[in-house]
């Protein structure tokens, strides 16, 4: 696909969203929508400093994706081939807003996500599915969701906090993952 | 005027004669539904919370390991019920949960997972862990639970292979911490089981008929997982009295070291 027919393409689910009244979509490439998605911006491996664990991971993670160490999650642009039509966008956010674990996380900022297209790469395997199995995805990212420390009887500091929360939907599968909320940079870190 | 409606569907306060009788003959039908319900599904759950969440905190019902043995993991098999929250936070910050953990003595730092609702909201898995007390990583299902006493084991079991600790829902890991704990954490660390609310003036789940049950409890050293004998989880309860609704949380050990907490009308 031509890089004007992609442009075309990401413009067109972004004016449906927009439409729909529900979210932004991000990256003007539709092919590549290779945005990190991270607490406090882009974060290059050469900048941060990983605990040994996070970094064993980070070593399978290809240059240009995106890992999430805590939950064995790679996220690799997506191909505009496999990106969702508009009209699925806006089916698959519609029935995020019905989850009552996503009303519940997110209240008034429900409706107004980041949307971005990804190839998940890697992933804990859910029933039914195989250790790395790749399939599309759409992510929706939040930012600056309160969100609440559990944590023992022992634990006697503040118990809220202010993080990102992220939404994965798988494409193949048509459902939803999970949904993650960290409040640290090293949560999802883009290999550059 | 619209009214608040409190978790149990009971309203809380009427503006008029001729409202509080059809509030009246609408509670009446709907107490008889629900208690027809409920009595077919053979499955009376606690629903008395308070409308008023009062001082929100953290408050916890369950048994913790207080020993000075380093452990290296916990599990234990957990009931799904339902826990009433109070009404007037609808918030994300109102929640019921109960949960198996790890944690050092000093609090800085866990790994957990269980079950977890907010207001007007079903059970989901959640599992959360921290390095510090400050940063927090938390997964969510998406799926709602069930809350008629069906079981699921949760799990934090350290993994030497990432030198981390993976959190379990069954045999499923939720996450896993993308530290190594033996690196960030102070020893001894310490199983703990709980249900948590906000609110004293939530429920914690189950009622004395059909009790949040805590059983299998395990924890982990060098030599893998371990069943717990009696006599070595120390209880607390923080809602061990009686509420303005007469009820309070209860923490009982019908078959040590099993254990059941439930809200119920207080003795």
């Amino acid at each position: 696909m031509t890089a004007q027919k992609a442009a075309t393409l990401a413009i067109a689910i972004a004016v449906a969203i927009g439409l729909a009244g529900c979210g932004t979509v991000h990256g003007s490439r539709a092919h590549n929508s290779g945005r990190l998605i991270s607490s406090s911006g882009s974060h290059k491996m050469s900048k941060v400093t990983l605990d040994p664990a996070a970094r064993r991971f980070m070593r399978k993670v290809p240059y240009g994706d995106t890992g999430y160490p805590g939950l064995d999650l790679i996220l690799a642009p997506a191909p505009a081939r496999t990106v969702a039509t508009p009209a699925r966008t806006v089916r698959v956010m519609r029935l995020f807003y019905k989850l009552r674990v996503a009303q519940a996380i997110l209240g008034k900022r429900l409706r107004s996500p980041e949307v971005t297209y990804w190839i998940i790469t890697d992933y804990n395997p859910l029933p039914g599915m195989k250790p790395g199995a790749k399939f599309p995805a759409i992510v929706l990212t939040y930012r600056n969701i309160a969100c609440e420390a559990y944590g023992p009887p022992s634990f006697h500091g503040p118990r809220k906090r202010i993080c990102t929360t992220v939404a994965f939907y798988d494409l193949d599968n048509s459902r939803w993952l999970g949904i993650y909320q960290y409040n640290d940079h090293l949560s999802a870190i883009k290999k550059t | 005027m619209r009214m608040k409606e409190r978790e149990d569907g009971t309203p809380r306060h009427a503006t008029s004669w001729r409202m509080m009788n059809v509030v009246m003959v609408l509670v009446l039908l709907a107490a008889v539904s629900a208690e027809q319900i409920l009595t077919r599904n053979g499955d009376r759950m606690a629903r008395a919370e308070v409308f008023d969440c009062l001082t929100e905190s953290h408050y916890f019902d369950g048994k913790g390991d207080k020993t000075t043995a380093n452990r290296l993991g916990a599990a234990a098999t957990i009931s799904e019920r339902f826990g009433a929250v109070c009404d007037n936070d609808q918030s994300s910050f109102n929640f019921v949960t109960t949960w198996a953990m790890i944690s050092p003595s000093n609090g800085l730092g866990w790994a957990q997972s269980g079950y977890l609702r907010w207001y007007n909201h079903c059970n989901i898995v959640f599992a959360q862990d921290s390095p510090d007390g400050s940063a927090v990583h938390t997964f969510t299902g998406t799926t709602c639970q069930q809350d008629g006493g069906q079981t699921n084991i949760f799990t934090e079991s350290y993994d030497g292979g990432c030198s981390c600790i993976d959190q379990y829902e069954g045999g499923r890991i939720l996450q896993h911490t993308m530290y190594d704990p033996t690196k960030r954490w102070s020893t001894p660390w310490q199983p703990q089981f709980f249900g948590e609310a906000a609110s004293l003036s939530s429920d914690m789940p189950g009622n004395s008929g059909s009790p949040e049950q805590f059983t299998n409890l395990k924890y982990q050293d060098s030599s893998g997982f371990h069943n717990y004998p009696c006599m070595v989880l120390t209880p607390r309860n923080d809602g061990a009295h009686k509420r303005t609704d007469g009820e309070e949380w209860f923490n009982e050990t019908p078959t040590c070291p099993n254990f059941n907490i439930y809200t119920d009308t207080a003795g």
